[in-house]
């Protein structure tokens, strides 16, 4: 490097081969991260179709069980559990397996799976049984 | 010893640097998360922010820990290395954004506190596929934050640059933990070989440059002969007017100015930051440090007045043509 091109941030101005080399490497860097944004982008895997019906709470009935150590509803519809959550990412705690209930839920949806974020308090025994009454969510 | 906080100082330089950075970074995130809210109409305008954040830390911390290697290999990134600390905070508030949003999408309002849930939820440590990856970022983002709160050269002065330098090459051991967040986490949900491509490339491109500076250094390093009490530097022709050519004696490197028809020789070591005087040259009669322009008299190896820095000094002698510089510091 010549000597007057010796240059430190507090000088007026930066001599002309180091502003032109600089100007060269600040462009490429600002392709590079732009270019490399598009990339990280495109490859990402697509994202599954995913719902939450948040705050849309609906009513669903059906027999309380457990999917391993989750609380899950079983509904006549589908004789998939549908897993149970309190509102948040907080542990639902209402009712014992094998008991009837009725509850209102918002429904999260993603990948072939469902689950409920339970209203508090919205539970109501119905009674206890083996079978599923019914698992038709019902409008309200 | 008192130490008192000044705030930056600007100058048109760093103004120039700042709004560059700027740009870049709201260009990369109006590309990354813009475009992928179009690209991806089933992601959510959080995931691409934590996304888009992420990545875009990341690059900036491959781009910071380039340009050290490359001003080593070529002075004219030198102006690029003058503000690099603003490049630092501006990735670590990057960062901060990634795990702050991470932390409520995944471990906010549960049964637990969110960082309980970070360190409690995932404790397999043993599974590759399933190692808690992000327990790795978060301890990466405590030393970002340490290196981010104490750049301030208030800080530098406070704990004294050998202590200083020791704290932020802690950059390297964030930068590994980072690796392997992303290595354990992103890159086992992602399939493409694309998103693993680009982070070997990075890593490649960092050490790459970081050996071969090293490699390009090496001859320096190489002790001269000490026979006698000086030590022979070479012929005075071989250093350019003010500018300086750097010997190793003993495990101290030493720089041996040549101007106005003089010779002298200084610890090649800063006081600031430890930049290598060796490769700046003599601005208005001062040695001056390439890497922030703090400058010392040739003389004396002070800072000039109101400045109290003082470097080493050696004494000199030209004998044939040849320089020799003594082998003991000057008391």
């Amino acid at each position: 490097m010549k000597n007057d091109n010796f240059y430190i941030g507090y000088l007026p101005q930066a001599p002309e081969g180091l502003r032109r080399h600089l100007r060269r490497t600040v462009l490429l860097l600002a392709v590079l991260g732009v270019g490399l944004a598009a990339v990280l982008l495109l490859a990402q895997a697509p994202f599954p179709a995913a719902v939450f019906e948040y705050g849309e709470y609906k009513q669903w009935e059906g027999t309380l069980v457990r999917a391993g150590s989750v609380p899950a509803l079983l509904t006549g519809a589908s004789r998939k559990p549908v897993l149970l959550v309190a509102p948040g990412k907080h542990g639902f705690t209402d009712g014992t397996p094998g008991e009837h209930v009725r509850l209102e839920g918002a429904r999260i949806q993603r990948d072939g799976l469902t689950m409920l974020e339970v209203l508090p308090q919205s539970l109501r025994s119905t009674g206890t049984g083996s079978a599923p009454l019914s698992g038709t969510p019902l409008k309200r | 010893m008192s130490v008192q906080y000044q705030a930056v100082l600007m100058n048109p330089q760093k103004r120039a640097y700042d709004l560059t950075i700027a740009g870049g970074v709201v260009a990369y995130l109006a590309v990354f998360a813009g475009a992928g809210s179009l690209l991806h109409p089933n992601a959510t305008a959080e995931t691409l922010l934590i996304r888009a954040l992420g990545t875009g830390a990341f690059l900036l911390l491959h781009i910071i820990l380039t340009i050290g290697p490359l001003c080593r290999l070529d002075r004219r990134f030198l102006p690029l290395l003058y503000n690099r600390r603003h490049l630092g905070v501006t990735m670590f508030v990057l960062a901060l954004g990634h795990g702050a949003f991470s932390l409520v999408q995944f471990h906010a309002l549960g049964d637990v506190d969110p960082l309980t849930s970070l360190f409690s939820s995932n404790t397999r440590y043993d599974s590759l596929a399933q190692f808690p990856f992000q327990q790795l970022g978060f301890v990466a983002l405590l030393i970002l934050f340490l290196m981010a709160a104490t750049s301030h050269d208030f800080w530098l002065r406070m704990l004294g640059a050998p202590f200083w330098k020791r704290l932020h090459m802690l950059v390297y051991a964030a930068y590994g933990l980072l690796v392997g967040h992303v290595a354990l986490g992103a890159l086992q949900s992602e399939r493409s070989p694309v998103l693993a491509g680009v982070m070997g490339l990075g890593l490649v491109t960092v050490c790459g440059l970081h050996v071969a500076a090293a490699l390009r250094e090496s001859p320096v390093d190489e002790p001269a002969p000490v026979e006698e009490e000086f030590v022979r530097v070479g012929p005075l022709d071989a250093i350019p007017e003010n500018r300086a050519q750097v010997i190793t004696i003993g495990a101290e490197r030493v720089a041996v100015f040549r101007h106005d028809g003089k010779v002298s020789a200084l610890s090649n070591v800063c006081k600031h930051q430890g930049g290598p005087l060796g490769e700046g040259r003599i601005v208005g009669g001062c040695i001056t440090c390439p890497w922030h322009g703090y400058q010392y008299l040739p003389e004396t190896g002070a800072s000039p007045p109101p400045f109290t820095e003082k470097v080493d000094t050696f004494d000199t002698r030209v004998t044939g043509g040849q320089v020799y510089v003594c082998r003991r510091a000057r008391k």
